[in-house]
């Protein structure tokens, strides 16, 4: 984001963040959350930790009584944008970004005491518990059923792609109350280490491990941890969202991964120069970066508040956002050469041992990143769903 | 930036909207571009709308800024109006301020406000396809003036325009940005060589040609040999103009194409309710709304440094060319075979799109400029 132009108060509070990460992100975690691997979730706990405890600065987009730092959604931009830019773990935008906000915004004072204060010190993690095997895009279908016993709820069924849930300490789940269809839905957090509770770990086409199979087979629930009122869990879902309508660019993350492409381009040689200087490829990368400037200057707009009528911002940025994450994933595998073909370990990585192939530092977990970013297009709501939407809400079809 | 129109904004957006529906309708397009696409009863609305000094600064009798302008060339745009608002009343005077030659200025710029002169740039060559410096035609100093030898093509506004302002080599390569000098040259001048030329969007334009043609010492705009920074300031109104036509030439076009597909029946229902129908036209909005974000980010770092404009105006121009072209070919796409009829306005947007895409550079000449500019560079 530093191509814009940031006021004066915006750029010395991107100095100091800048300032406070140097001297306080530790540097055996940069380098683990600076590559394509996902972030663990003790780094992420640690990281809010360090936060909370030095700045205040673990809940950003929080209100203040609850802890928030009090930022402008401008100042959450620059803060998201340096802390990538820096290696630092990617907060748990699950408690962060989704759950965090309807709690809040919905939830009872005691959730909020026994879940956002925790939190916010950096004691708890959180997965999602939406998908099912027969419920993709087609969410409102979902028949994971709670049924109440008493003091409690008794979950039956089964969610799917659940990132973290091995190591959440915490699952949101949306689960049936009611009837069929989306009125029958409930919101509910349930503790992941429930008896009753099955996570099946999925090792996906980048061979890690961050999606899972979750079975809940008798889960016994308590009833204060349903969020809200019982069948409105639609309404939540979709605030919830909603919320993350103008970050759906992932547009730090973009900025990241252009980066990278740049700096591995500029110290490979081809035909005996810099590939940075080849004209064919400096278009290319010219071209993905026209891209990433107008959704930036997108998302700044959806982040300006301004009403823009029915335009479904959201939509748009999640569409072309996603595309941009693997147009740029594919341009690092292919600038990566012969190196793109050699599987790098994120076990090796993550231990700190040496690869089974060469290759330059930065080479592990681009490839890793460009295969998981396959799901870029597919999570937070599928890429034809969002198309379905600027049809059908926008053009009104 | 603030994103939001103030109410004099979106005041300026709606005047010019109803002067666009009650007199500018497509019969009346389609009179004005048989007549030489010029209508003097027009442009003297605009000029009492305070249309033609929006680009200028207040001591020019401008009563708008860069946004103002924007807002008032994408209606124009949407409105495909084929008077050259953007060639005689932007970039001309801009190119004419822009070279300091303040005593012509003063006694030019009135006239051109009120509508009674039109001046337009004569830069453009056939062999610089883009390239801001690349000027052939020569100026060879003879007693009491200078003779002129060359040829400038695509003068847009050049078939309704009173005078050029014409540059020509008086030293340095023929890409050189040294040694252009200015020339303010009458449409009527003996000896001028100017044939004027239908285009393909229903405007006109000009083509000039200058066989030895003499002009006086007073001919001389600004300073002998320093043209090219007025140039290039004329150059980056022209470009950041174009964006915002197109912007508003996509945006129409495609709501014309929405409220087309919701009433065209195929199959016994209404061909908007197909998915495959639904998605290309949210592939339209997509791209409507990318170039308008590029746009809004054009008019906030115009009066940054000119390496910055220079970068976020190529930019804009790549997605604006990109995207402007994709909502025409798929607006013509999703009306079928009514979208090839001259009579059909779709087509119209099309042929408008297309031109706009390549004027001012191809989105190739500009991915290529901000290659070239270091887009590998470390940030």
């Amino acid at each position: 984001m530093n191509t814009l132009d940031e006021d004066s108060r915006d750029a010395r509070f991107r100095q100091e963040v800048r300032r406070f990460i140097a001297e306080n992100l530790p540097a055996d975690m940069a380098r683990r959350n600076s590559h394509g691997y996902h972030a663990s979730r003790a780094d992420t706990k640690a990281w809010t930790r360090i936060l909370h405890e030095k700045k205040g600065w673990s809940v950003p987009g929080w209100p203040e009584e609850l802890g928030g730092p009090g930022w402008s959604l401008m100042q959450q931009f620059i803060f998201d944008d340096e802390c990538t830019r820096a290696g630092a773990p990617l907060l748990d935008i699950f408690g962060l970004k989704l759950v965090g906000p309807v709690i809040y915004t919905f939830g009872s004072a005691d959730l909020v005491e026994r879940f956002l204060v925790p939190f916010r010190r950096g004691e708890i993690s959180w997965a999602q518990g939406f998908s099912e095997p027969n419920a993709g895009s087609d969410l409102g279908s979902l028949s994971t059923r709670a049924t109440r016993d008493g003091d409690h709820y008794v979950i039956d069924g089964r969610k799917i792609w659940t990132s973290g849930a091995h190591q959440a300490d915490y699952i949101f789940c949306l689960v049936r109350t009611g009837g069929p269809g989306s009125g029958g839905l409930s919101m509910i957090l349930v503790d992941a280490r429930s008896p009753g509770i099955t996570i099946r770990p999925i090792i996906d086409i980048s061979k890690s491990h961050s999606l899972n199979e979750v079975f809940f087979d008798g889960v016994r629930v308590p009833a204060a941890n349903l969020i809200g009122e019982e069948n409105k869990g639609w309404k939540y879902a979709r605030f919830l969202l909603e919320n993350e309508r103008a970050f759906a660019a992932e547009i730090p993350l973009n900025s990241k991964n252009l980066r990278t492409l740049k700096t591995l381009a500029a110290e490979t040689r081809q035909n005996g120069r810099s590939l940075a200087d080849d004209p064919a490829f400096a278009a290319r990368i010219a071209e993905l970066e026209v891209e990433l400037a107008a959704l930036e200057y997108m998302t700044l707009r959806a982040l300006s508040g301004i009403d823009e009528g029915r335009l479904p911002v959201g939509s748009i940025l999640k569409v072309r956002g996603s595309e941009l994450c693997q147009r740029i994933g594919e341009m690092l595998v292919e600038v990566l050469g012969d190196y793109g073909a050699y599987l790098y370990s994120e076990a090796r990585f993550l231990a700190g041992e040496p690869q089974l192939a060469p290759g330059p530092d930065l080479a592990p977990g681009l490839w890793a990143e460009a295969m998981y970013r396959r799901a870029s297009s597919i999570y937070g709501g599928a890429n034809e769903i969002q198309r379905t939407l600027i049809a059908k809400q926008y053009l009104e079809l | 930036m603030d994103f939001k129109l103030s109410p004099e904004q979106t005041l300026l957006r709606e005047s010019v909207r109803r002067l666009m529906d009650k007199d500018y309708p497509p019969a009346t397009r389609r009179r004005i571009a048989a007549e030489g696409g010029f209508s003097r009863e027009v442009w003297r609305r605009f000029a009492d709308m305070g249309w033609l000094g929006l680009a200028l600064p207040e001591e020019y009798g401008g009563l708008g800024d860069i946004r103002d302008l924007a807002i008032l060339l994408e209606e124009l745009g949407a409105g495909l109006v084929l008077e050259p608002v953007l060639a005689c009343a932007v970039v001309a005077p801009r190119l004419l301020l822009a070279s300091g030659d303040v005593a012509r200025a003063q006694a030019l710029i009135p006239s051109l406000v009120a509508g009674d002169t039109l001046l337009a740039m004569a830069h453009g060559e056939v062999a610089a396809r883009g390239v801001p410096a690349w000027v052939a035609t020569r100026a060879e100093p003879v007693a009491g003036g200078w003779r002129l030898t060359g040829n400038k093509s695509l003068v847009l506004g050049g078939a309704a325009a009173d005078h050029y302002i014409v540059s020509a080599r008086t030293g340095g390569a023929v890409d050189g940005e040294e040694g252009l000098t200015l020339f303010l040259v009458a449409a009527d001048a003996p000896g001028l060589g100017r044939r004027v030329v239908p285009l393909t969007d229903d405007g006109w334009g000009a083509d000039l040609t200058f066989d030895g043609l003499f002009l006086p010492d007073s001919a001389l705009v600004g300073r002998l040999g320093e043209g090219f920074p007025a140039i290039r300031e004329a150059l980056a109104w022209q470009l950041l103009g174009f964006c915002a036509e197109a912007l508003g030439a996509m945006e129409r076009a495609l709501w014309l194409t929405r409220d087309y597909v919701r009433t065209r029946k195929q199959f016994g229902v209404e061909i908007g309710s197909f998915q495959a129908v639904q998605h290309r036209m949210a592939d339209m909005v997509v791209e409507t709304e990318l170039s308008r974000s590029l746009v809004l980010r054009a008019l906030a770092d115009f009066h940054r440094t000119p390496e910055i404009r220079d970068r976020t105006l190529s930019q804009a121009k790549v997605q604006v060319g990109k995207g402007g072209y994709f909502v025409g070919a798929q607006s013509i796409q999703l009306h079928g075979g009514m979208g090839m009829a001259d009579e059909c306005a779709i087509g119209h947007y099309f042929k408008r799109l297309l031109m706009l895409r390549n004027l001012g550079g191809s989105v190739a000449l500009h991915l290529g400029r901000l290659g070239a500019r270091g887009a590998c560079e470390m940030q």
